[in-house]
C-alpha cells in the first residue's frame, strides 16, 4: 500500500477526528458554563449534586465512559445506540464539559472581590456586572487553561476508537493489521502534531488579542 | 438638622462585635475624617455607610429624610436562641452516643466539638427585595473610592468613568422596538456624547486629560487613584467616601491624591475619608471623628481632637502615630 493510499485513507478518517474535536467544543463549552453555575449556585442541594457528578466525570477514565455511553442504552434500557459518533460526541462533551465547568469556576473564584465592590457602588446590576466587568475578565485569566485542555481533546479523540469509530488510529489500526505493514500507526502522528500545532498558533494570537490589559 | 446622619450603626461578623453603637452627622460640604487603628471598625462604619456592607442596626438620614432603617439585632438574639437549643441538642445527643459506645473520650474531645460547633462562618444577614432595592437606590447617593483602585483592567481611563453613566442612561432610555427608532437612536448618541465630554472634564479636573486611552495597568498609583475619584464623581453621589484612598501609594503619589480630594472640597463635595494620613486630616478635615473598639471615641474640629483629646485612647493614638513619624 502506497504512501499516498494510506495518506488519503488517513485523511479521510480525520473527518471523524476533527467533527468528534468541533461537536464536542461546540457542545462542552456552552454546557461547561451550565455545570459551572450549577456548582457556584447558593442553592446547596444543586452545588452538591453538582460536585458529585464532577467527581464521578472527572474520577472516571474517559474510555469506560465511552464504553457505558455507547453499549449502556442497549443494556439497561433495551435501545441499542446504533451511532457510534453520536456516541463518543456525547461522552466526549460531558466529560469535557466537566473539565471546563471546573476551568470556569477557578477563573470566576480568582476575580478580585473589589471588582464586584466597584460594580455596585456604581449601581450596576449583577447581569450588567457578570456580562460587562466578570466575564471579559475571566475569559482572559482561563485562556491558557482552555488551550491546554482543548489541545489534550485532540489526542483524547483518539480514545473513541474503543467503540469502533474509524477515526485515525483506528484506521491506521485497520491497515497495520490487513496489510503487514506497521509505519502508518507512527504516521497517524504527524496529523496530531500538525492539529496541535495549528491550535497552539490560534490560542497564542487569542492571547495576544487580550494582552492589551493586565488583570 | 444635619445634612446627612447616622444613628445608632451596630454591625456584628458572627460573634465579633465591629461596630457597637455609632452616631456620626455631617454637613454639606463638610470633609469628615475618620481616623483610628486597624481594627476599630473604621472602614466598616463607612462601608455599612454606603451599604457595602448592611449594618444588623441603623437608621440613616439624608436631608431630613430617613433613607434607610433597619433592626435585625432582635432578631438575631431569637436565632441566636434557636441556635444555641440546637447546640445543646447536638451536645446532649452527642453526649449520649459516646455513653452509649462506651468510648474513652475525655472531656476534652468533647468540648473540641462544642467549640468547633460554635464557630460558625459568617453568613451576610438575608434581605427580601424591598429592602434591596431600596439599597440599590439608596447607593446611588454615595460615591466609593477604595484603597486598591478597583478600575475596571480591561476597559480604557475613559470607558472606565463612563460606563456606570451610560448604563444609567439606557436603564432608562427606551427599549426593544422603540430604541431602533431614528429619533431614540438620535437622543442616545448626544446623551453618550454629552457623558463622555463630562467625563473628559472630570478626568482634566484630577489631572488625567491626556491619559483617556490609556489602561488602568499603564498608569501609577496615583493616578489610576484619581481616575477612581472621576468615575465615583460622574454619578453626581451626594457624599463621596474615600476608604485609605492613599494607603496603597508612596508620598508622592499620595500627595497628589490629597490635592485632589483637597479640590473637591473647595467645589463643596461632601466627603467622608477614612485615613491613616494625620497631616490631611489636621489640614483638610472640618471634622475628625476617632474610632476605637467599635465605637466613637472622641470627635470633633481637628484642633479639638489633634490638639487637645480628652480621651486616654485618643491621646495614646496620636502619640503612637507621631512616634512612628519619628523613627522613620
Amino acid at each position: 500500500m502506497s504512501f499516498i493510499d494510506v495518506t488519503k485513507q488517513m485523511l479521510e478518517a480525520a473527518q471523524y477526528t476533527l467533527g468528534l474535536f468541533f461537536l464536542t467544543l461546540l457542545f462542552a463549552i456552552p454546557l461547561g458554563v451550565i455545570i459551572c453555575a450549577c456548582a457556584m449556585s447558593k442553592f446547596k442541594p444543586l452545588s452538591y449534586v453538582t460536585h458529585l457528578f464532577i467527581w464521578i466525570i472527572r474520577g472516571t477514565p474517559l474510555m469506560l465512559q465511552l464504553i457505558i455511553v455507547f453499549y449502556g442504552p442497549g443494556l439497561i434500557l433495551g435501545i441499542p445506540m446504533r451511532e457510534r459518533f453520536l456516541a463518543a460526541v456525547i461522552a466526549f462533551s460531558i466529560n469535557y464539559a466537566a473539565y471546563f465547568a471546573e476551568i470556569y469556576r477557578g477563573g470566576i473564584l480568582a476575580m478580585p472581590k473589589g471588582q464586584y465592590e466597584a460594580c455596585k457602588v456604581l449601581g450596576m446590576s449583577k447581569w450588567q456586572t457578570n456580562r460587562l466587568v466578570i466575564l471579559p475578565q475571566v475569559v482572559k485569566r482561563i485562556t491558557p487553561a482552555m488551550s491546554n485542555e482543548v489541545i489534550t481533546l485532540v489526542k483524547d479523540t483518539s480514545l473513541a476508537n474503543i467503540i469502533g469509530l474509524a477515526e485515525i488510529i483506528m484506521t491506521a489500526k485497520n491497515i497495520v493489521a490487513t496489510k503487514a505493514i506497521i509505519w502508518p500507526l507512527f504516521y497517524t502522528g504527524v496529523f496530531y502534531l500538525i492539529f496541535g500545532g495549528l491550535l497552539t498558533l490560534f490560542f497564542k494570537w487569542l492571547e495576544k488579542r487580550t494582552d492589551y490589559y493586565k488583570a | 438638622m444635619s445634612f446627612y446622619k447616622v444613628q445608632n450603626v451596630y454591625k456584628n461578623f458572627g460573634d465579633v462585635k465591629v461596630l457597637k453603637g455609632i452616631d456620626i452627622d455631617l454637613e454639606e460640604g463638610q470633609v469628615l475624617a475618620i481616623i483610628g487603628s486597624s481594627g476599630s471598625g473604621k472602614t466598616t462604619l463607612l462601608r455599612c455607610m454606603n451599604f457595602l456592607e448592611i449594618p444588623d442596626k441603623a437608621d440613616i438620614y439624608l436631608e431630613d429624610n430617613n433613607i434607610f432603617s433597619i433592626d435585625n439585632l432582635k432578631e438575631d438574639i431569637e436565632n441566636q436562641e434557636d441556635i444555641e437549643n440546637q447546640n445543646n441538642q447536638i451536645e446532649q445527643e452527642e453526649v449520649q452516643k459516646t455513653l452509649a459506645e462506651d468510648s474513652q473520650s475525655s472531656d476534652i474531645d468533647l468540648q473540641d466539638k462544642k467549640d468547633k460547633q460554635k464557630k460558625k462562618k459568617y453568613l451576610e444577614p438575608k434581605l427580601d427585595k424591598t429592602t434591596k432595592s431600596l439599597i440599590r437606590q439608596n447607593r446611588a447617593h454615595f460615591g466609593m473610592v477604595f484603597q486598591s483602585f478597583n478600575l475596571f483592567p480591561h476597559f480604557n481611563v475613559l470607558k472606565n468613568v463612563t460606563l456606570a453613566a451610560k448604563l444609567k442612561y439606557k436603564s432608562t432610555a427606551p427599549k426593544g422596538f422603540k430604541a431602533l427608532t431614528k429619533e431614540a437612536k438620535e437622543e442616545k448618541k448626544q446623551a453618550y456624547e454629552e457623558i463622555n465630554k463630562k467625563a473628559v472634564a472630570l478626568l482634566e479636573r484630577v489631572g488625567l486629560g491626556e491619559k483617556l486611552k490609556s489602561y488602568p495597568c499603564e498608569l501609577s498609583g496615583g493616578q489610576q487613584q484619581r481616575v477612581a475619584i472621576a468615575r465615583a464623581l460622574i454619578l453626581e453621589p451626594d457624599i463621596l467616601c474615600f476608604d485609605e484612598p492613599t494607603s496603597a501609594l508612596d508620598p508622592e503619589l499620595t500627595r497628589e491624591v490629597l490635592k485632589v480630594i483637597k479640590d473637591l472640597k473647595k467645589d463643596g463635595h461632601t466627603m467622608i475619608v477614612v485615613t491613616h494620613e494625620m497631616e490631611f486630616a489636621k489640614k483638610v478635615a472640618d471634622k475628625v471623628v476617632f474610632m476605637a473598639d467599635g465605637v466613637v471615641e472622641e470627635e470633633g474640629t481637628p484642633e479639638e481632637v489633634f490638639s487637645n483629646p480628652k480621651s486616654e485612647k485618643t491621646k495614646a493614638f496620636l502619640l503612637e502615630s507621631e512616634k512612628s513619624i519619628d523613627e522613620d
